[in-house]
């Protein structure tokens, strides 16, 4: 795992230029960034006419970037019923067009390594999902070191902390190190990928006025690197490292599960806003002889998610399904790819309207007998 | 704002005791198998608990952030025949009515244990304040009309209206005019201004369905949102099927939301659900003379027939 990756090329960036950043960005790419909506910061598409919006305070939006590699719904496929020549007809099917390169800017270090995470997922193994690869092929990430984290922040719970570079082609540094950023601040742009080296080196960057690091404040920007990736979070300080894989071997039949799942809603908040919740489901629509095939997020949470045709469901109630959430991302994933399907971002603890949530079923699951 | 808004955390801290002292006789009687409340959770926000043993009871809690509506779980528990206990103040009774009145959990399954309500807060506001206004608020209860819960605002139900036993004395009730402040303000605008109003709503929405699953008022055994055979909601988050969802859910719901607005507050990304719940209760009032959409009644608007109703009127 790249903890510490070697920085490929460093810059400084004037918090006053990220707006002709964005703009410069948004003339040849598609542009996700977090900006707030009727109080509530959101990572969203922006248009270039948006920029202005942008909104870098909040530790955490209420969703995740996921949605730029992972859309909610993504078109797979056309189909269309045409005449074959002699009087029947045959399916056309072309594969979905490709979207415009894509930025996601501003992404939290947790949200940046979740798509590493999740590449993994998609990528290795017998199968490689050529959509996927496709995106992440043509999306740069640049990521933001977190000044002040969030109260429900456990990154250092894992292998991360508010610092990190995992998953991010360029990270941007607050210049007066942890703290608030203020107004006519700068960031370090710190290139770890030869994409991320090549953006910093782009036309965009040009127009957003990132400069060559000052001469004599490497040392200066060695330490506030440091800074950030010493940082504690409450929740992390709280919560210890995660350390429950090899227990939960013992406890698929244990009485908690029931318990603790009784108050679940069925909802897919967990899901929909968790950085490394990534199943899908594929449906069709159409009609008249054409449609698309798309895929959309599915949540394991929901009745309908195991249910087979005929009518038998797997996991019939909301004990197998809470189980089922909670063991995939603290055992099965670390069975399989040796590490936990969490970057402690918190939103679960955030969102979840019943107060179920990861850190509460790991603090549980510690005081279980097995 | 209605008088009974009096937040009082020390009748509170007194219904607290007095509720875990019923609910573990309930249990240790034998009266019922489970009793449905609330304790404290990881962040000291309350949250939906089941204590099955009289010392589980110990943990309820009864404070100004119980904002949780717990009728809904009922319906984990439709099969069997054990009695389960509940406690509910004014709204959270209106939530039960709603589902008794539907019919969807029989009566004498129940054991219904009111408390008279002085006014919620919300919790995420109170969870955002100093540690000190946050006791202020909590232990001294002094706190600005914007921390109770929305629903408070508009409460002219304090008072449990199911109950097998009142703990604690009734608290006065007042005629509360309901008003639709931002229901006007959407019906005053150009259709053209509208479409787009409903659009900005309806494109954050991520379609977790929180909203409709924590609706006491939605309790169908199988939701048409859920159908694939017809499918009557597609599953891309595409403008024209955001708008399904959530016409479909406000109009499933009309002549039967108790105003709640829990629909409103459990959404994560802040769509205000509650501007087309609000424009069905307002048209039921403007069209059928009913003072008090949000209260289940035996005999509904939306339930019943008669020769002068105003859609009939306007057919002909």
């Amino acid at each position: 795992m790249a903890q510490s990756p070697v920085p490929k090329a460093t810059r400084l960036v004037k918090k006053v230029g990220l707006g002709a950043w964005l703009t410069a960005l948004a003339a040849d790419n598609d542009v996700m960034a977090p900006v707030t909506v009727d109080g509530k910061p959101l990572f969203r598409w922006i248009g270039a006419g948006e920029v202005g919006q942008l909104d870098l305070a909040a530790v955490h939006t209420v969703n995740s970037p996921k949605g730029g590699v992972m859309p909610q719904t993504e078109p797979m496929l056309t189909y269309s019923a045409v005449q074959d020549g002699s009087g029947g007809k045959t399916l056309d099917i072309k594969p979905a067009a490709e979207d415009r390169p894509a930025v996601l800017f501003g992404v939290r270090p947790c949200d940046a390594a979740a798509i590493d995470l999740v590449g993994k997922v998609y990528l290795t193994g017998e199968f490689t999902d050529e959509q996927y690869q496709a995106r992440r092929d043509r999306t740069t990430v640049v990521a933001i070191a977190c000044a002040a984290p969030a109260k429900a922040c456990f990154c250092t719970s894992f292998d991360l902390n508010p610092g990190a570079a995992r998953g991010a082609d360029v990270v941007l540094y607050g210049r007066s190190g942890p703290g608030s950023v203020a107004e006519g601040d700068a960031y370090y742009a710190i290139a770890y990928t030869e994409r991320g080296e090549a953006f910093l080196g782009g036309a965009a960057a040009k127009a957003a006025g990132v400069s060559d690091l000052p001469a004599g404040e490497r040392d200066k920007l060695e330490k506030i690197v440091a800074a950030f990736r010493g940082l504690a979070t409450p929740l992390g300080k709280k919560l210890g490292k995660i350390d429950v894989a090899d227990k939960l071997e013992g406890l698929f039949e244990s009485a908690y599960w029931e318990k603790v799942s009784s108050r679940c809603l069925s909802c897919a908040t967990c899901t929909f806003v968790c950085p490394t919740c990534y199943c899908f489901g594929v449906a069709d629509t159409g009609a008249g002889g054409q449609g698309v095939r798309f895929r959309y997020w599915d949540f394991c949470k929901s009745p309908q998610f195991m249910l087979m045709a005929g009518g038998h469901d797997p996991r019939p109630a909301k004990k197998n399904r809470t189980r089922q959430r909670f063991l995939h991302k603290l055992n099965y994933h670390h069975n399989r790819c040796g590490e936990y399907l969490c970057v402690g971002c918190g939103r679960c603890v955030e969102s979840c309207p019943v107060g179920l949530h990861l850190p509460l079923v790991v603090s549980d699951v510690r005081g279980l007998q097995p | 704002m209605p008088k009974s808004l009096a937040l009082d955390p020390k009748k509170m801290k007194e219904a607290e005791a007095a509720l875990r002292t019923q609910a573990a006789k309930l249990l240790s009687e034998g009266t019922v198998t489970v009793f449905l409340g609330h304790e404290e959770g990881w962040d000291g926000l309350p949250v939906p608990f089941f204590a099955t043993t009289p010392g589980e009871a110990k943990r309820l809690v009864w404070n100004p952030l119980v904002a949780f509506n717990l009728a809904k779980y009922l319906l984990d528990r439709l099969t069997g025949e054990e009695k389960v206990g509940i406690v509910v103040n004014g709204c959270g009774s209106l939530a039960l009515d709603r589902l008794l009145k539907d019919r969807r959990f029989p009566r004498e399954r129940l054991f219904v244990v009111g408390i008279p309500c002085t006014g919620l807060l919300d919790p995420d506001k109170v969870l955002a304040l100093p540690d000190e206004a946050r006791q202020t608020a909590l232990e001294g209860g002094k706190a600005e009309p914007g921390l109770f819960l929305k629903r408070c605002g508009w409460c002219d139900a304090p008072n449990p209206v199911v109950a097998d036993v009142v703990l604690g004395e009734k608290v006065p009730e007042e005629a509360v005019p309901q008003q639709y402040p931002r229901v006007e303000e959407i019906e005053k605008m150009s259709p053209a201004e509208r479409a787009a109003h409903f659009k900005t709503l309806y494109e954050k929405c991520i379609r977790c369905f929180a909203c409709r699953n924590v609706c006491p008022a939605c309790s169908c055994r199988e939701c048409s949102l859920d159908q694939w055979e017809p499918l009557w909601l597609g599953k891309a988050t595409v403008p024209s099927e955001q708008l399904m969802y959530h016409f479909i859910r406000a109009f499933d719901v009309a002549g039967r939301c108790i105003r709640c607005g829990e629909c409103e507050r459990v959404c994560s990304v802040g769509v205000p659900l509650m501007e087309l719940n609000d424009k069905l209760m307002k048209d039921i009032t403007e069209l059928f003379g009913v003072q008090r959409p949000h209260v289940p009644a035996d005999v509904e608007p939306l339930g019943q027939w008669t020769e002068g109703d105003a859609d009939l009127e306007a057919a002909h």
